[in-house]
């Protein structure tokens, strides 16, 4: 049965609410009838009015709030209306939650979700995918389901995992049609768990009985582009790729990583930028353990996410760009 | 009298205790920063001494041996986690300003951890837990973003939070009212907060205020704040020399010492007696932190995320 992206996320924040009184949903504009800037939450303040907690715009004071109530015994959720205003939760997040966390060796749920990215014309404070700031960051876990992962079953092993979750959606993702895994789709690739790595999981999707020329890297929003490329290469081109989805941005398995590659060439490909990007890292730890042909990192260009749709197309890595970056790289 | 003897004892304790950690560092014989709270003691004291230590949740800044100490009595623990050995608090990992002992917790980022006791003290009402959450703030804080945010959501949401801003004047070197726009009273009116004050930096005093905004948050299950005006003998850390400071205002609030005030009202021979019993705990405590081992550097990989 095909789910969307948005009715699977909420699906699985109504079962927490349903299952576990200890889960709180909290910011700013997520009860009804508004039901949050991109409709995640809409229905739930009906159905359980006293888990959620619409808050003022202090992104600052109700992140703080929420890992307070952590602290407590709660699970909040926070959720962040836009990606790009986790710029004024870092502190909390950073100095306050990571610490606790570690240095005060608290096991602590809590969640804090946002979406990320553009290509909606939303400009330079709407648009960026800021999840990079946490990269790196000792005691942060960055999670990101994609439409091959069931963001609503990933939202609920975020919640009880015990530990500062970061949870990036993206707002394209949000009204499409979530994959099946094992099966194959629309006639040309099967998408397939990676079975080594816990909890949250890569896939790999394949083009059957076709050794892969590339592999690609990637997560979140940009899975879909990469499906389309790697459709278009095969119709034009007759190229075979494999993709390879990361959901744990932060702590990636790299042994399973390295022992699903097919190919010789490796290309990761994030929305946000390619200058000191996660992509960079991949290819780095990866060719530290192991000598490939081609490695590259295709983001977005060194600038500003622009409005205007030719210029937004222009800077950020569109199905378009990433075919002929690809291309000129494997040929 | 049996009562001020205690209450000498603990607060000459957090003195003793910021003397020779000064003298500590003055002989580079500990590394890092710390923040003393000399001239402030009583304000630790009063508030720790009229909470319900089981049930409340405390929450403290950078200045917070004072708090710690009121709390355990116990200056071995603090002592070695400054000097970062196993012994300490959490075993050296967090130093002068990073505790975490049970309900009590410190940071090191000015006002960061009032939106955190704000959703402690959510937390309790939503629970329906009994106490309330003590947070401790300074005056330097009281400029921060998200401690104005807090403010407002502890408001908005009832939550039982005493806030406890503990005014000495100064934020770091400067002057508080140089940079501070209009006065706390009507800040934290505009947030339909009770708003209570001391201003002597006397022991008996603040405990009384104390108890009657304990008694409010307790009751009402709702936010309220106490100012409490403080002077801070010793620099903002350990290098400070307070250039900033006037002679004329230190000669001033030295004459007010709250500690002398309450040693007036014991004997000369009993107060000799605690000053000399508490000087050979801290002295030991120190003596004994000093000599105790370092931590394993495995203890590390406890409890990481990555």
């Amino acid at each position: 049965m095909s789910i969307t992206y948005i009715n699977d996320l909420r699906n699985g924040l109504r079962e927490l609410l349903k299952s576990d009184k200890t889960v709180y949903l909290i910011g700013e504009d997520i009860g009804d009838p508004y039901g949050g800037a991109f409709k995640v939450t809409k229905g739930l303040s009906l159905e359980y009015p006293n888990n959620i907690i619409q808050t003022p715009m202090s992104e600052q004071g109700f992140t703080g709030m929420g890992i307070g109530m952590a602290l407590n015994g709660l699970k909040p959720i926070v959720e962040i209306m836009f990606g790009d205003f986790i710029t004024l939760t870092i502190d909390q997040i950073i100095n306050h939650l990571a610490k606790f966390y570690e240095v005060y060796q608290i096991d602590i749920s809590f969640v804090l979700r946002t979406p990320s990215g553009g290509f909606r014309g939303y400009g330079p404070t709407h648009s960026q995918s800021l999840e990079r700031l946490f990269f790196g960051i000792p005691g942060i876990t960055v999670i990101a389901p994609s439409i091959i992962n069931s963001p609503g079953k990933m939202i609920t092993k975020s919640v009880y995992c015990n530990r500062p979750i970061i949870f990036i959606e993206n707002k394209l993702d949000y009204s499409k049609v979530l994959l099946p895994t094992n099966k194959l789709i629309n006639d040309i690739c099967f998408i397939n768990p990676i079975d080594s790595v816990q909890n949250f999981p890569m896939h790999k999707i394949t083009i059957p009985e076709m050794q892969p020329e590339a592999t690609i890297i990637t997560y979140g929003g940009m899975v879909p582009a990469c499906m389309k490329v790697q459709e278009e290469l095969l119709m034009e081109e007759e190229i075979s790729t494999e993709i390879i989805t990361i959901s744990n941005l932060t702590d990636i398995d790299f042994t399973s990583l390295l022992n699903s590659i097919e190919s010789r060439k490796v290309i990761t490909i994030e929305e946000s930028w390619e200058k000191f990007g996660w992509g960079s890292y991949i290819t780095s730890k990866l060719t530290q353990s192991k000598p490939f042909e081609h490695t590259s990192n295709i983001g977005a260009k060194n600038c500003y996410i622009p409005a205007a749709k030719e210029l937004e197309d222009y800077v950020l890595p569109t199905t378009k760009t990433i075919y002929k970056r690809i291309l000129e790289e494997i040929k | 009298m049996k009562n001020k003897n205690n209450i000498y004892k603990s607060l000459y304790l957090i003195r003793s205790f910021e003397q020779t950690l000064e003298t500590y560092f003055s002989k580079g014989q500990i590394r890092g920063t710390t923040h003393g709270c000399i001239g402030q003691e009583v304000i630790a004291v009063a508030a720790i001494n009229n909470i319900n230590i089981e049930q409340d949740w405390i929450t403290s800044n950078h200045r917070c041996h004072g708090h710690f100490l009121a709390i355990t009595n116990d200056p071995l623990v603090l002592a070695a986690e400054i000097m970062g050995k196993n012994i300490g608090v959490l075993n050296g990992r967090g130093a002068s300003q990073h505790i975490r002992l049970k309900h009590f917790l410190t940071n090191g980022i000015t006002g960061g951890m009032i939106p955190i006791a704000c959703g402690l003290a959510l937390s309790k009402k939503l629970k329906n837990e009994p106490g309330i959450v003590l947070a401790f703030l300074g005056d330097g804080a009281m400029n921060e973003g998200y401690v104005m945010e807090s403010l407002n959501l502890a408001s908005i949401y009832h939550v039982p939070i005493l806030f406890l801003l503990e005014n000495n004047m100064y934020a770091m070197s400067t002057r508080s009212a140089n940079v501070t726009a209009g006065n706390y009273q009507k800040r934290i009116d505009s947030y339909d907060i009770p708003y209570f004050e001391t201003k002597d930096n006397d022991y008996f005093t603040i405990k009384k205020t104390f108890q009657e905004a304990y008694k409010f948050v307790k009751s009402q299950t709702k936010p309220a704040f106490m100012e409490c005006k403080t002077f801070r003998f010793c620099g903002h850390s350990k290098s400070d020399k307070k250039e900033y400071m006037s002679q004329q205002e230190i000669q001033k609030w030295n004459l007010e010492d709250p500690l002398l005030k309450i040693r007036k009202d014991i004997s000369e021979e009993e107060a000799i007696k605690i000053e000399e019993e508490v000087k050979t705990i801290v002295k030991e405590a120190f003596q004994t932190a000093s000599s105790s081992s370092p931590p394993d550097p495995t203890i590390i990989l406890k409890h990481v995320a990555n």
